[in-house]
């Protein structure tokens, strides 16, 4: 006869306790269970409230014979008291091993804590076996519990209840953001507002032809998704075998993208945040592709707008073509004359094709050096200091390549 | 988690003892590729803390070489034993320790900013485990980062979202190899650290480079690579990114050098290799590789030494280079690692949906 405990719901109100079943329950053992409730209950923990812990309460002399059982294993415990997840569909919990995890006394209590916190929505079955209990401690203490009557078995299934997780994650912006795009593209930064889940990344994005048709395999594949820390920025690189000269894939399937032809590319709204939740709505990113670019980036060629002294403008740089927007970040910075780097925001702008470097206070007189580091590239790949591929027929030697080169400019009155 | 760069360096102490391992906890902030070296040392990569620890594992000799070992429902159990979903649970790479029979995997559990990284380890028998990191024997190399101490240099607070995925690892010959790939530039290094770790020393970094037919030249991402001998010279055998296996002699890994791989082998499109394994039979070397799809590969490694590589143009289709034979009925594996002598370990399984792990004879 299944009982009902709601007072687990009274300790936690976010607990859904599901059902509760005490084996050869009789009036006696309802008697008892003042004594010895004989509940198994999720608690929090009190010292760390984020973590949910297992709890059996055990008759008083149970709990002193285990207490005086000298050091017990966890292998001995968890014979006694195990806690298992209904993780995936077609397998029962009783074949599946037991959530790993400590054991310790307390008032009369035994607990489990799992190794790592509880996940919300999973059903946790808990199985405390009294007869492996008294097994555990034997002697007379065994055989006055052995007079006592209550059940040998108590299970419960258990389960934290999981926030209703709301849509409110979007695609927040896509580099790079010109809307039109050279053939040998190597790159897409795609930026989310909070962290999504990772690991099937390829199943949510898409590219499409000018048909709305899905383009097979456009991006490598790889195992190790490409995220930065915070899990709110996935790079995804186009296949490079089928946009190097001469490698098979590209000799059998040409490149992805080819010059005069748009595509779109496309994010689902199913793929889900870290928290569970769908994107609010899905993305698309409509671009024409124009001829590949194999020039290397050529600092030379850009234009420095320097402030004067005592304003705050910006100063800004300016390239003919767009550059990688997290390398922009990261590659290009400001020096004073004595080689001390100038602290100050950097903003991409104009489709990438300028970088602005606000310092927040009024500059003053001097020379000064924009640094720029030479493994800046472009949107196919090719840096400042060799393009993508190397023709080795026409340039045989690299010549020496410094990790930086340097751009001057003067803040005058 | 957030401590944890800062505890790393103060725990990575230098010692003069031949193996400088320390006791503590170790924390992981994530978790990449596994490799096993000598003695149940157990390297650990760390992608986020651009890291490797290697811990010396308590395990006991195994005499087990019946092949017998079979877990089903790999996934479902682990994440069992994790107390979660099986959809909450990746499992990154396998490797095994040949002497005690244990399979290690490395697992990310759950999403986001509360995901957990773990060690799992497996037994013949099917005992399923996560590894204490608590009060561990272990030993760290910090991976040099060069863009990111650039980042500090500039002086500017805006937070480094550069990483680096390490996409594999290896013990070769008294060195781990560490290939990694990263989120920005299309350049990696190929570092090589002597173990036992030597004090602050920094894994030695090699720019790799593709040459294909002897002409057009990329930077080329290492994916997955394994060692092997020619007669007696050890070579790395890599899949780079652009191309499916480039032959690169170790001991052109030499500090700040740049190495270009001579591609030996393309295998068509729309296949990527997973895995790779080396392993003698009746005296002869062979190769062994997972793809994505085309099956697993074998191809006999002296073949490889005299391979001139590619050096014209494939045309008409089809495979090119050294000739391989498809294992026909080792399909959908994802992981390999040498058992022992007789056998491979697999991961395998449809979609990675239901996965197995189990021994199958070397071909």
């Amino acid at each position: 006869m299944p009982l009902r405990h709601d007072f687990a719901t009274a300790i936690c109100p976010f607990i859904l306790v599901l059902q509760l079943g005490c084996a050869k329950p009789t009036q006696d053992e309802a008697t008892e269970t003042k004594e010895v409730s004989g509940e198994i209950r999720l608690a929090k923990r009190s010292a760390m409230p984020s973590q949910t812990v297992f709890e059996v309460d055990l008759p008083q002399a149970l709990a002193d014979g285990l207490a005086n059982s000298g050091v017990l294993e966890p292998a001995d415990w968890k014979k006694v008291f195990h806690i298992h997840a209904e993780t995936a569909n077609g397998f029962d919990w009783r074949e599946l091993p037991p959530v790993q995890g400590s054991y310790r006394l307390t008032n009369n209590r035994l607990v489990f804590e799992s190794l790592f916190s509880l996940q919300a929505g999973v059903n946790y079955h808990a199985v405390f076996n009294l007869s492996k209990a008294k097994q555990l401690i034997g002697g007379k203490t065994a055989d006055r519990l052995a007079e006592m009557k209550h059940s040998d078995v108590i299970e419960a299934t258990l389960r934290l209840e999981r926030p209703r997780a709301k849509p409110e994650t979007i695609v927040s912006q896509v580099y790079p953001t010109a809307n039109s795009l050279p053939e040998n593209l190597l790159k897409f930064y795609l930026h989310f507002s909070a962290p999504m889940s990772q690991g099937k990344v390829y199943n949510h994005i898409h590219l499409l032809n000018a048909r709305n048709e899905k383009i097979d395999l456009p991006f490598l594949e790889l195992d190790e998704e490409l995220w930065n820390p915070d899990g709110t920025r996935l790079t995804i690189l186009f296949d490079p075998g089928r946009i190097k000269s001469g490698l098979l894939p590209r000799e059998q399937d040409g490149p992805v993208l080819r010059e005069g032809n748009s595509y779109t590319l496309k994010i689902d709204a199913t793929w889900t945040d870290a928290n569970g939740a769908p994107l609010k709505h899905g993305f698309t990113k409509f671009f024409v592709v124009t001829a590949p670019d194999v020039q290397m980036p050529s600092p030379a060629q850009w234009k420095i707008t320097a402030p004067d002294a005592g304003s705050t403008n910006p100063l800004t740089l300016d390239f003919p073509e767009p550059l990688d927007h997290a390398l922009l970040q990261r590659l290009v910075w400001v020096e004073d004359a004595g080689n001390r780097a100038v602290e100050g925001q950097v903003h991409v702008g104009d489709d990438e094709r300028q970088w602005a470097f606000v310092l927040g206070k009024a500059w003053k007189v001097g020379d000064y050096q924009i640094m720029i580091g030479t493994s800046l590239e472009d949107l196919a790949g090719n840096n400042v200091s060799r393009p993508f591929e190397v023709d080795r027929v026409q340039r045989p030697e690299d010549e020496f390549i410094p990790n930086y080169v340097t751009l001057d400019f003067k803040i005058r009155n | 988690m957030g401590l944890f760069a800062a505890s790393l360096a103060t725990i990575f102490v230098l010692t003069t003892d031949a193996a400088p391992y320390q006791n503590g906890d170790v924390k992981l902030q994530s978790i990449g590729p596994l490799a096993t070296g000598p003695d149940g040392v157990l390297f650990v990569s760390d992608p986020k803390a651009a890291c490797i620890i290697a811990i010396k594992t308590a395990v006991k000799p195994s005499d087990n070489t019946s092949g017998n070992f079979k877990v089903e429902g790999l996934n479902a159990k682990v994440a069992a034993v994790l107390g979660a979903s099986v959809d909450q649970v990746r499992i990154i790479d396998l490797a095994v320790d040949a002497s005690s029979q244990t399979a290690y995997l490395s697992v990310i559990r759950g999403q986001g900013a509360s995901a957990n990284a773990a060690v799992v380890s497996v037994r013949p028998s099917g005992e399923i485990h996560v590894l204490s990191l608590k009060n561990v024997q272990h030993a760290v190399a910090e991976l040099s980062n060069a863009p990111a101490d650039q980042e500090t240099g500039t002086g500017r607070r805006r937070r480094n979202q550069r990483m680096e995925s390490i996409t594999d690892i290896a013990f070769v010959k008294g060195k781990l190899i560490v290939a990694g790939l990263s989120n920005e530039e299309f350049s990696s290094t190929l570092r090589t650290i002597p173990f036992p770790f030597e004090g602050s020393q920094k894994g030695t970094g090699v720019r790799i480079f593709h040459g294909a037919h002897g002409r057009y030249e990329t930077s080329s991402p290492v994916r997955t690579f394994v060692s092997y001998d020619i007669g007696g010279d050890p070579y790395i055998l890599a899949a780079y990114t652009c191309t499916p296996l480039v032959k690169i002699p170790m001991v052109e890994l030499k500090p700040g050098s740049n190495v270009v791989g001579e591609t030996i082998a393309e295998l068509g499109n729309r296949n990527r290799p997973l895995d790779m394994i080396v392993y003698k039979k009746n005296g002869k070397q062979y190769l062994l590789m997972a793809n994505s799809s085309r099956g697993v590969m074998k191809i006999t490694t002296e073949k490889l030494g005299n391979y001139k590589g590619i050096t014209e143009k494939v045309s008409g289709g089809g495979t090119e280079g050294v000739p391989y034979e498809t294992v026909s009925d080792w399909t959908e594996v994802h992981q390999l690692a040498e058992l022992d002598s007789q056998h491979a370990l697999v991961v395998r399984g449809v979609d990675g949906d239901n996965l197995n792990l189990e021994a199958v004879r070397l071909p």
